[in-house]
């Protein structure tokens, strides 16, 4: 594979915190192990890293209609879930912001950003699958980026949602699927 | 029984057809997708009469459309779905097209608040719920649900009045994330009272 020209690396909501924070996660994901490798690529070729958050309130005045389903509280200010993952944390060199809604797009300054660095596609890692991920990803396609999503270095709420997720990626993209391992070894 | 919440509004996504016959048959290809085709078409016609009998309830059509010189694209095209929803060759499927009264969006993406207008309809008319039928689940249906979700509304989405041509599992995965996101948004067409 050939890392596209005019690419960058969006990490997903890879926050602290020893527990899961009012979210499911599925078993058996590989996120953490792979995330480091991946961002350690895109900076060693000086292709743009982007870090994103989500955050909320602690007076939760943002979750909108959020705690109306299966997720409780989460990604308080003020907690230690606010922060960026010690493990894939940001150097000087990674643009970061935060989001207060699943979509990375929505309210925030990412499309004005990608448009600045000219980025046209966006390599996707983080959580989760079936969410933030995917509707991040619905919403680079539908502002016509090109998007790859690293099958491996993705997390859903199951096993099962984490899949349909998937799949459902590649129905908008076909050539949107890619591994860890296929990144390590790309052209740049 | 459904009660029907105050501040609300039915939306309708995508419940259109060609001009030309049959057109659709590019997407909907065997008997099998035909008939779900038609069964939630048939479901999205109860639900559109209900409201419209209800006479108090704003009804928002919206509708697909991509200009003839296939401009508006974007990435639309690198996916599963071939040239779809040309100027020239869409309409609304005749039983439930708009009537005096009621609005229409026309949108060129997937979700319907994406580059429309929408939101200021709804601010407008003041809408807190939206109830949802149309197509395809798991693509129009399943983000412009979760936008308006983004966006604070409540959602509830009449599930055998929304179809895709995508396998039924696929469908399924679409409806369990809307419920995911918010519980008990998924509701039945037989919970309309006769």
């Amino acid at each position: 594979m050939k890392i596209p020209e005019h690419s960058a690396l969006l990490v997903i909501d890879l926050q602290a915190g020893e527990d899961t924070d009012g979210i499911p996660l599925m078993e058996g994901s590989t996120t953490f192990e792979n995330a480091p490798k991946i961002i350690k690529f895109f900076r060693d070729h000086n292709l743009p890293v982007i870090q994103v958050r989500e955050l909320h309130r602690a007076d939760m005045s943002d979750f909108g209609r959020e705690l109306d389903g299966t997720e409780g509280v989460h990604c308080l200010e003020g907690t230690v879930h606010e922060q960026f993952n010690p493990l894939t944390a940001p150097v000087e060199s990674d643009y970061t912001f935060y989001k207060r809604r699943y979509s990375a797009f929505l309210y925030t300054e990412l499309d004005l950003l990608l448009r600045c660095k000219g980025i046209t596609t966006l390599f996707l890692i983080g959580g989760l699958t079936d969410v933030c991920v995917r509707f991040t990803a619905v919403d680079a396609h539908q502002n016509d980026y090109h998007f790859k999503v690293v099958t491996d270095c993705v997390t859903g709420s199951s096993r099962e949602a984490h899949e349909f997720a998937l799949l459902n990626m590649k129905y908008l993209q076909r050539d949107s699927h890619v591994t860890t391992q296929e990144i390590l070894e790309a052209e740049v | 029984m459904l009660k029907i919440e105050e501040h609300s509004a039915l939306l309708l996504i995508d419940i259109q057809d060609t001009k030309e016959p049959d057109h659709f048959s590019n997407m909907y290809k065997t008997e099998e997708q035909k008939k779900r085709r038609e069964f939630y078409h048939e479901n999205a016609k109860k639900v559109t009469d209900y409201f419209r009998k209800l006479g108090n309830i704003p009804i928002i059509h919206v509708i697909e459309l991509h200009r003839d010189d296939l401009v508006d694209f974007g990435r639309e095209l690198d996916g599963s779905e071939g040239v779809h929803c040309l100027e020239k060759d869409s309409i609304f499927w005749k039983p439930c097209a708009p009537i005096e009264g009621e609005y229409v969006i026309p949108k060129r993406r997937y979700s319907a608040f994406f580059g429309t207008d929408l939101e200021i309809l709804l601010r407008g008319l003041k809408v807190e719920h939206l109830y949802i039928c149309g197509g395809m689940t798991d693509i129009c249906v399943h983000y412009t649900t979760v936008d308006a979700h983004q966006r604070n509304y409540h959602v509830h989405v009449f599930k055998e009045a929304c179809g895709t041509h995508s396998p039924v599992e696929v469908a399924q995965a679409a409806l369990d994330n809307i419920e995911y996101f918010q519980s008990g948004s998924i509701i039945s067409v037989n919970d309309l009272d006769a």
